[in-house]
């Protein structure tokens, strides 16, 4: 028997099912996961670890397994989407913290939200002064989004009258060298253009061109594979890399 | 057309090969040719052990381990480890059981033999 092809083999099934499991399983996304998600993930991997190395116990079953989750997973994920009372059921929803600047003592033993745990979450949001927040809610995921006051938000564009340019996506033009041909079609752009718009950086041919982009208002970004800097800056003073 | 079959036909192609590779251990430890028939030398030998031919015994009970071998190859990728170690264990102590002309431990050893292999792959 040999046990490396028999690792190899398994990993193998282990890799691609969790994969297209995963695709399946759709784009939720890992900062949008609840806690019961999380542990929902670590117990899928568990089994696919299982399955990969666990060659004492049989593959199909820690196969049927990883399939049985990830099918119960789908089932949750539909019945959330369709009724919001499930959703609020099984994912719990937002609670408020602090209201109109008070903190709301009672709502935080319930959820045993600590103070200290309130302190943390809002200096890693850039807030060192509670007085500066008219109101925190901590969200499904345990993360904390905050509204401060008034007087503290920052002063935006329409706060002065001012009409800002539209700024949109940027669309990429070459990536890596290669032109990136659907999205120069429905510029309606050509290579020939192209081809002008890198010469004026001084670039010869699209292969030197590391990433291209251009922006809505037509402006263009272009980055070279060779780094033309004299003196870049070093930031390290790790010795071992020098 | 396109997007049906790279995100459906793949990807279930792709689980139906797993698959089959993880179920196949019943259908692979069938023999194949004569020499990997090891439950045809198991019961070559229980009849010879039967008829006192220790020597023929002998023989053939060389051949379940040599059948076993070819069968352990084609089983490894679907079978837990143990139901293998536990084949290998029995077929080397029938050998040692024939060797000593010891009726009741070779008989109860084929018939070990045989219960693990009920189970193999299942």
């Amino acid at each position: 028997m040999n046990e490396t092809a028999i690792v190899l083999v398994r990993s193998i099934i282990a890799f691609g099912t969790l994969l297209i499991f995963t695709r399946f399983l759709g784009k939720q996304q890992v900062s949008q996961i609840t806690f019961f998600d999380y542990i929902l993930g670590i117990t899928i991997g568990s089994m696919a670890a299982n399955l990969s190395t666990d060659i004492a116990t049989d593959a199909w079953p820690n196969w049927v397994g990883l399939l049985s989750w990830t099918v119960m997973v789908y089932i949750f994920q539909k019945v959330t989407v369709k009724s919001r009372q499930a959703s609020v059921y099984i994912d719990g929803e937002p609670v408020i913290v602090i209201m109109n600047g008070e903190i709301m003592d009672e709502v935080m033993k319930k959820l045993r939200f600590r103070l200290s745990d309130l302190q943390e979450q809002l200096r890693e949001k850039g807030v060192f002064d509670i007085n500066e927040v008219e109101y925190a809610v901590v969200e499904k995921d345990g993360q904390l989004s905050i509204l401060k006051k008034a007087e503290y938000l920052p002063l935006t564009p329409k706060d002065i009258n001012v009409r800002p340019e539209y700024k949109g996506i940027a669309t990429e033009l070459i990536y890596d060298g290669e032109i990136v041909k659907s999205n120069l079609k429905q510029l309606n752009k050509d290579e020939a253009w192209l081809k002008e718009q890198i010469a004026a950086k001084g670039f010869n041919e699209f292969a030197e061109v590391f990433l291209a982009v251009i922006a809505p208002n037509g402006s263009l970004f272009i980055d070279g594979f060779d780094d033309k800097m004299e003196n870049p800056i070093d930031i390290t003073d790790f010795k071992g890399l020098k | 057309m396109k997007e049906f079959i790279l995100y459906k036909v793949i990807p279930l192609f792709i689980l139906a090969i797993f698959i089959c590779v993880m179920k196949s251990g019943e259908y692979l430890k069938q023999s194949f040719t004569e020499e990997d028939d090891v439950m045809y030398y198991v019961e070559l030998v229980s009849t010879e052990i039967d008829n006192g031919h220790w020597s023929e015994a002998k023989t053939n009970i060389s051949n379940v381990k040599d059948a076993f071998e070819i069968v352990k190859k084609r089983i490894q990728f679907s079978v837990e480890r143990n139901e293998l170690y536990e084949m290998e264990s029995s077929i080397n102590r029938a050998i040692g059981f024939v060797s000593a002309r010891d009726v009741g431990g070779a008989k109860a050893e084929l018939e070990e033999i045989k219960f693990t292999w009920e189970g193999l792959g299942k």
